[in-house]
């Protein structure tokens, strides 16, 4: 039986985010079990389960080559590999956050019947949400090796060590966009309906599918506000032995920063009445 | 054994009822063009407060089995979920010593998709219990719910008793310090609930405190030794289960008899003539049992003295089959009501009347000339129950047919 100490008090004096922290860890194990049942309830519904982790960036990746990267001309710059490899390698890292920062909005009004039911920290939910879309991307970029080794890219075996960092800068920021509209969510459902158009217009706005060097100059800075800039951007220079733009990671990850810190804010604000909305 | 585990102290909740919008959540455009109209109104002017419980002061002890109960609506569940921490309370504070595991549902977070297994994996975790502690206790589980062919089956192709028994399974094995129950228990057939309240009852001997809910007196009576009785957010009686459920029962049977009595008073036109205004009337023993003496008392003012008054009470079943009438008179025709205020007490004999619900209606008029009160009009009436209590005799303790059951007189020669 877990405890978080012997004396439960409720009411009275508020709690101290120290004890928020303490409590996360007490129900480590239900994060676990949440991250695990999601999982599983995702491959057994599916025909294909984990297939479809790799066929949604490889089907998009190849639409993208043809129209694109043959119709229009794009290319993958000064990186100059072929460019189903660049593709698949951003759609991966763009499927990875669009499908967390979804998942982690979504994962508050999902589990009403549960949230309804038992306490245990909200913020589990929403963090269990993120370990789906990490096993996903597990599966998808160990077929980004295969295509390496198919098209017979050479990559820097180091900058491969750089798919962590990067990674965890994609779910950071998606974790804070998907609490900023967990919470915004419960209250106003209509906001179920408008992230997958705020998702689709980013997605245009990040270099995923063109490489950077495609937005003139001096408005690159601009692009890596957006986290997903930095943690893809980088991902690829590290692979394919170019060096880090630093400054624009930075940017990134404090653009990341900020966004967490009003994402935490604002599901910590409302969690105390989700059952009110719920 | 006696140290307070649960302490509620001066605990209260308060909800906001919007009036304007009875969606349970907002459209983004509303709350926008609301602003839009008017950036600087107060909006709080469509809503109500709501106090779901006020002021509720309790203690719990150690190893106790403490029930709670109440109608629909009168506060329990929202007591339930803030000792239960999923709503927070707006003022007072609770204090739980000990681990809580609380029972709001059976199979909450059930997955039709996963097996058996897996839900009593994710289940048991989201009760609280650790990964070992259920792998530990895993067999057991599966032998108490009964489904070990089927563990492996995805649960949506459980018939639904086999799903409340393989959740209730995993509820069962919690061994917290503290279980808040609500309601649980009346799941399953009804030899799955004989062994369910036999499990309960072996992990309370094991020392834990229960807080349990119910709507069934029965489990109550059965599992609890104190409790509280709720009505309208308020505690209304607190103490041993015994008069908490007898006071449930008259609660249920006769909702709350004094207002309805001033609910009928009020159409004071309506029982305006010149001889007797009546002002209250109501049974004066507060026991439905059937093997002591009822009385009905009638408060009221003589405005026109006249010997051919009288006032009385016509007694009807729940079919509304009228039983009788009775009148002073009939007991003692010297009786005459002077003018000004004035008590009038009649003596229902114990077993005379059957189980069930009655009401009493007030009657009365001038003898042989008039009716004040005529029986099955609108006039003032007041309902109680009968149960138990039948005759002292060893044959007869349940309810007969008939309208009455009268224990008579009997000689054998």
């Amino acid at each position: 039986m877990r405890s978080v100490t012997d004396t439960v008090v409720i009411g009275g004096q508020k709690r101290k985010s120290a004890t928020g922290l303490r409590e996360l860890w007490v129900y480590r194990e239900l994060f676990y079990f949440f991250a695990w049942r999601d999982v599983k309830v995702r491959y057994k519904q599916t025909f294909l389960g984990i297939g479809w982790a790799v066929l949604q960036p490889l089907i998009t990746a190849a639409i993208f080559t043809v129209f694109f990267n043959r119709v229009a001309k794009i290319d993958t710059g000064s990186l100059n590999i072929p460019y189903p490899v660049f593709a698949y390698l951003g759609l991966t890292y763009w499927g990875a956050f669009a499908t967390s920062t979804s998942n982690v909005s979504n994962s508050i009004l999902n589990n009403a019947g549960v949230i309804n039911k038992v306490y245990f920290p909200r913020l589990i939910p929403p963090l269990a949400a993120i370990a789906l879309s990490v096993i996903d991307f597990i599966f998808a970029i160990a077929v980004f090796l295969v295509l390496v080794l198919l098209f017979s890219v050479n990559i820097h075996i180091i900058g491969l060590l750089w798919i962590i960092p990067s990674l965890s800068l994609a779910m950071f920021a998606s974790l804070g966009v998907g609490l900023l509209f967990a919470a915004l969510n419960v209250k106003y459902r209509d906001m179920r309906s408008a992230l997958p158009f705020i998702v689709q217009a980013l997605f245009f706005m990040t270099p995923v599918i063109y490489p950077l060097s495609m937005i003139p100059e001096r408005f690159q800075i601009y692009a890596y506000l957006n986290p997903a800039t930095g943690a893809i951007t980088s991902i690829k220079t590290a692979l394919f032995n170019q060096s880090i733009d630093w400054t624009g990671l930075l940017i990134s990850f404090v653009s990341a920063l900020v966004i967490f810190v009003i994402g935490i804010w604002a599901f910590k604000r409302a969690e105390r009445h989700f059952p009110d909305y719920l | 054994m006696s140290k307070p585990i649960i302490q509620v102290k001066n605990l209260s909740k308060c909800y906001t009822i919007n009036h304007k919008d009875r969606a349970s959540y907002n459209t983004l455009k509303d709350d926008f063009s609301n602003f839009i109209k008017s950036p600087f109104a107060k909006r709080e002017s469509t809503e109500e407060e709501f106090w779901a419980l006020k002021d509720i002061n309790f203690e719990v002890n150690q190893g106790e089995i403490f029930g709670v109960i109440g109608k629909n609506g009168s506060g329990k569940s929202t007591l339930l979920k803030i000792l239960s921490r999923i709503v927070d309370p707006t003022e007072g504070e609770i204090k739980l010593h000990g681990r809580v595991a609380s029972l709001l549902e059976v199979g909450t977070g059930f997955h039709p998709d996963l097996t058996g297994r897996e839900n009593i994996f994710f289940n048991g975790s989201m009760l609280g219990m650790s990964r070992k502690e259920i792998n530990k206790k895993f067999d057991d589980i599966v032998e108490f719910a009964e489904i070990e062919k089927f563990i492996d089956t995805p649960v949506k192709f459980y018939s639904s008793g086999m799903y409340v028994r393989l959740a209730f399974a995993v509820a069962a094995h919690l061994d917290p310090d503290i279980l808040i129950l609500d309601e649980v228990l009346s799941v399953g057939d009804a030899a799955f609930q004989k062994k369910s309240l036999a499990k309960i009852k072996s992990t309370m001997e094991a020392g834990t405190t229960v807080l349990y809910v119910s709507h069934s007196m029965d489990s109550v009576k059965q599992l609890c030794s104190r409790g509280i009785l709720m009505s309208n957010g308020h505690i209304v009686a607190m103490g041993s289960t015994d008069s908490i459920t007898y006071r449930y029962n008259k609660l249920m049977s006769n909702p709350e008899p004094e207002k309805e009595l001033q609910n009928n008073w009020s159409n004071t036109e309506a029982l305006d003539n010149e001889y007797f205004i009546p002002k209250s009337m109501k049974l004066l023993n507060e026991s439905s049992l059937n093997n002591i003496d009822k009385w009905v008392e009638i408060k009221g003012r003589v405005k026109k003295k006249d010997e051919l008054l009288h006032i009385g009470f016509a007694l009807y079943n729940s079919n509304k089959s009228l039983l009788f009438i009775t009148y002073p008179t009939d007991y003692d025709d010297s009786i005459v009501l002077n003018e000004g205020n004035v008590t009038l007490k009649a003596k229902i004999p114990k077993h005379l009347l059957n189980e069930g619900t009655y009401t009493i209606e007030l009657v009365g008029g001038l003898h042989n000339k008039m009716w004040l009160f005529e029986p099955q009009t609108t006039n003032p009436s007041i309902n109680f129950s009968v149960e138990k209590g039948l005759s002292s005799s060893k044959y007869w303790k349940h309810a007969r047919e008939g309208y009455l059951a009268p224990v008579i007189e009997w000689g054998v020669d």
